[in-house]
C-alpha cells in the first residue's frame, strides 16, 4: 500500500545539517503489521511521518498505491490523510481548549457527515480506548495515559487503512498497553487496517508480523 | 464545523476577550477618527451660496472700532455708484462683512410655536450679482421695498425649513422685539417687522467649513433713519476678468479721495479663500495625531492577532495532519477573526449609536454617523483579516510535520 524507495532525509537548521534517515527502502502492504525499533534520534518519528505524508523526502520516493505522492497538490494530500491514514503522535497534540469528544471528532469535521452521526462515531472510538466517561473533559485534567488513549481514539475514529502510531503506549502501564495492543491487532485482524507501530518493547514487537530495526537513520534489519 | 469553531472561540474566551478588547479599541479609534474627517468634509462639499470669482473686497476702516451706519452708510451710497463707473469694475455691493472673514452675529427668532437661532447678515441690492447668488424662489430685494416698513430679507433653505410652518417661507413675516433702555431710566419697546422676499439654497459667507444653520440676508438701508439693522463695513467689487493687482491702487486712490477720513483695505475674496484654507493647516495636527494612533492601533492589532496565530501554528499542522486543506485552514482563520470582529464592531456601533443621545457630540449628525460608523466597520474587517490571515499564511506555508514541531 506505502512503499519508500531509497529514502533520504535530511534537516537543514541554519548550519547544521542532520541526515535522519538514508536509503530507506520500505515497503508496507495491505493489512500488514510492522513495528519499528531503534534507540532515540535514529529517525522513527521521522519515517512515520515521510509515510504519514506529513513531510517530503529529501531524496527517494514515497509510493501510495504505486503512484508517487511528490507532486500531488494540498487537496489530494489532504483528502488521503484525512480519510486513509490515521496517525498517533508521539506527543499526542490534542488541542487544548477542546474536549475529549471535539478533539475526537476534528478528522471528521473534513468530511462530509452530519453533526449527529459525527458525536456517535467520536463517542463510539472513545468508548473503544476505555474512555467513555472522560468524554467531555479537557486534555488537561487527564493524565498522560488518558491523553495518548484520546490520540488513538482520534487516529481510528475515521476508520483508515493504514494506521502509523507512533509510541502509543509509550505512557501506558503495561496492562493498558496490552489493552492498546489488543486494539491495534483488532483493527488489523478485524478490519484489515495496516499497522506500523514505534516501540521501545521487545514484548509488544513480538506480537507484530515484522520488525524495522533503525539504527542511526539506517535500516539494521 | 461552525459549532466547533464557535466552542473553540467560547473556551478560548479570555484569550479572544483580549483580542476583541483591541479590535473594539481599533474600531473606537477609527470611528472618531473617521467621523471628524466625515464632519469637516460634509460641511467642506456643501454649497458656499456664492461665488468668489474675480470678486474683490474692500475693508473700509473707521479707527479700531466698526463705523457707525450713520457715518458709513451715506458714504457707501457714494462710493457703489463711482466704483461701478470704474472700467474694469462689472458690479458693487456693499456688506456688514467681507466673505471669508470669521465674523457674524446670532440673534434668536420665533415664529408661533418655533423658535431658531438665525445668523445674520447685511448685504445691499446688488449682492446677488456681484457674488452671484442664485435664488431658488422669490426675488432679490431692491429699491420697490423701500417705504415698505419691513425689512426685506433672503434667508436659505434651513431658516425655512427651521421657521416656516408651511408654504415656500415666501411673504414670511418675522417680528421680533427688542427692550432698548433709555438713557434717562426705564426702557423702549423696539417692534421691528421683517419680510422674507427671495429664498436660496444657502449662505455661507465665512468658508468652506462654516456650520450650515438658518441664515438670513438683510437689507441695509444706506440713508435715512439708520439702526442696528444696518451695519457696514465691506464694499464687494466684481471685476472683469484678468484684471491686474494693480487695481488695488486705483480703487483706493478714488476712495480716499471721496472720504479720507476711512482707511481702505483691499484683497482679491480668492486670496483671502487662500488664506483661509491656510488657516486650517493648524487642523493638520489633530489629522497627524490620529493618523500616527491610527498607526499604533494597526500595529497592536496586527501584533495581538499574530500573537493569536501563531500560538496555533501546531493547531494547524495538527489539523493538516487530519485533513484539513490550506484552503480550509484559511478559511478557519478568517471566519474566527471575523467573528472576533463582528462582535466586537457590534458592541462598539452599540456604543457609539448612544452618543448621540448623549447631546455631547452635535456633530454626529446622521450624515457623519453612518458613513463613519460604516466605513470604520469595513476598515476594522479589513485590517484584521490582513493581520489574522498573513501570519496563517505563514503557518501553512510549511509542511505539516513541521508545524506540529512549532516552539
Ligand atoms: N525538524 C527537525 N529539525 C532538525 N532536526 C531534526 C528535526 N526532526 C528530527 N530531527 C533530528 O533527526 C533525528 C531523528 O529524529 P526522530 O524524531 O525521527 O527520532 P526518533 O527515532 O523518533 O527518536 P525518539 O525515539 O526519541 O522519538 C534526530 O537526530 C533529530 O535531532
Ligand atoms: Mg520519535
Amino acid at each position: 500500500m506505502i512503499r519508500l524507495e531509497h529514502v533520504q532525509k535530511t534537516y537543514r537548521t541554519d548550519r547544521i545539517e542532520t541526515v535522519a534517515l538514508t536509503d530507506i527502502d520500505l515497503d508496507v502492504e495491505k493489512g500488514a503489521f510492522l513495528s519499528i525499533m531503534g534507540p532515540s534520534g535514529c529517525g522513527k518519528s521521522t519515517l512515520l511521518n515521510l509515510m504519514g505524508l506529513l513531510d517530503r523526502p529529501s531524496e527517494g520516493t514515497v509510493r501510495l498505491d504505486g503512484e508517487a505522492v511528490a507532486s500531488w497538490e494540498d487537496k489530494r494530500l489532504a483528502r488521503l490523510r484525512n480519510q486513509r491514514i490515521g496517525f498517533i503522535f508521539q506527543s499526542f497534540h490534542l488541542i487544548p481548549d477542546l474536549q475529549v469528544v471535539d478533539n475526537v471528532e476534528i478528522p471528521l469535521l473534513y468530511r462530509s457527515s452530519s453533526a449527529g452521526e459525527r458525536r456517535r462515531t467520536a463517542l463510539a472510538a472513545i468508548e473503544r480506548v476505555g474512555l467513555g466517561s472522560r468524554a467531555h473533559h479537557f486534555p488537561s485534567q487527564l493524565s498522560g495515559g488518558q491523553q495518548q488513549r484520546v490520540a488513538v481514539a482520534r487516529a481510528i475514529v475515521g476508520r483508515p487503512d493504514l494506521l502509523l502510531a507512533d509510541e502509543p503506549t509509550g505512557n501506558l502501564d503495561s496492562h493498558m498497553g496490552d489493552e492498546i495492543m489488543d486494539l491495534l491487532e483488532e483493527l488489523n485482524q478485524e478490519h484489515g487496517t495496516a499497522v506500523v507501530m514505534v516501540t521501545h518493547d521487545e514484548r509488544l514487537a513480538g506480537r507484530t508480523q515484522r520488525t524495522v530495526r533503525l539504527f542511526d537513520g539506517r535500516q539494521v534489519a | 464545523m461552525t459549532r466547533h469553531l464557535l466552542k473553540l472561540l467560547w473556551n478560548r474566551r479570555s484569550a479572544n476577550a483580549l483580542v476583541g478588547l483591541e479590535v473594539l479599541v481599533a474600531f473606537l479609534v477609527l470611528f472618531a477618527v473617521l467621523a471628524a474627517a466625515a464632519h469637516y468634509w460634509d460641511y467642506y462639499r456643501r454649497p458656499l451660496g456664492f461665488d468668489p470669482t474675480d470678486v474683490w473686497a474692500v475693508e473700509i476702516e473707521a479707527g479700531t472700532d466698526m463705523a457707525e451706519p450713520s457715518a458709513l452708510n451715506p458714504a457707501v451710497a457714494r462710493f457703489l455708484p463711482e466704483l461701478r463707473s470704474m472700467e474694469p469694475v462689472v458690479d458693487a455691493a456693499a456688506t456688514i462683512w467681507a466673505p471669508y472673514r470669521q465674523a457674524g452675529w446670532t440673534t434668536t427668532w420665533s415664529v408661533g410655536e418655533r423658535s431658531s437661532d438665525v445668523r445674520l447678515f447685511n448685504g445691499s441690492d446688488t449682492l446677488d450679482r456681484v457674488l452671484g447668488m442664485e435664488l431658488l424662489r422669490g426675488r432679490w430685494f431692491g429699491p420697490e421695498d423701500d417705504g415698505s416698513g419691513r425689512t426685506p430679507m433672503v434667508v436659505n433653505e434651513a431658516f425655512v425649513d427651521a421657521l416656516v410652518d408651511d408654504g415656500d417661507g415666501l411673504g414670511q413675516v418675522i417680528v421680533d422685539e427688542d427692550r432698548n433702555p433709555l438713557p434717562g431710566g426705564g426702557e423702549e419697546l423696539v417692534r421691528r417687522e421683517r419680510v422674507i422676499v427671495g429664498v436660496v439654497e444657502e449662505f455661507r459667507p465665512k468658508g468652506e467649513l462654516q456650520k450650515p444653520e438658518p441664515s438670513a440676508i438683510l437689507r441695509p438701508r444706506l440713508e435715512g433713519e439708520l439702526s442696528n439693522d444696518d451695519y457696514l463695513s465691506a464694499l464687494l467689487l466684481k471685476m472683469r476678468p484678468g484684471t491686474p493687482a494693480t487695481i488695488e491702487q486705483t480703487v483706493n486712490d478714488r476712495l480716499l479721495s471721496m472720504a479720507p477720513e476711512f482707511s481702505f483695505r483691499l484683497q482679491p475674496l480668492e486670496a483671502a479663500r487662500t488664506e483661509y484654507l491656510q488657516r486650517l493647516t493648524p487642523l493638520l495636527v489633530p489629522a497627524l495625531i490620529a493618523a500616527f494612533l491610527l498607526l499604533m492601533v494597526a500595529l497592536g492589532l496586527t501584533g495581538v492577532l499574530w500573537q493569536a496565530v501563531t500560538q496555533r501554528i501546531r493547531e494547524l499542522g495538527l489539523r493538516r495532519a487530519k485533513g484539513a486543506t490550506l484552503a480550509r485552514i484559511r478559511r478557519q482563520i478568517l471566519a474566527e477573526t471575523l467573528l472576533l470582529t463582528l462582535a466586537a464592531t457590534t458592541l462598539g456601533g452599540l456604543l457609539v449609536l448612544q452618543l448621540p443621545f448623549t447631546g455631547w457630540f452635535p456633530q454626529l449628525r446622521p450624515a457623519v454617523l453612518i458613513p463613519a460608523l460604516v466605513l470604520a466597520t469595513a476598515v476594522t474587517a479589513l485590517l484584521t483579516s490582513l493581520a489574522a490571515l498573513y501570519p496563517s499564511w505563514l503557518a501553512t506555508r510549511v509542511e505539516p510535520a513541521e508545524a506540529l514541531r512549532w516552539e
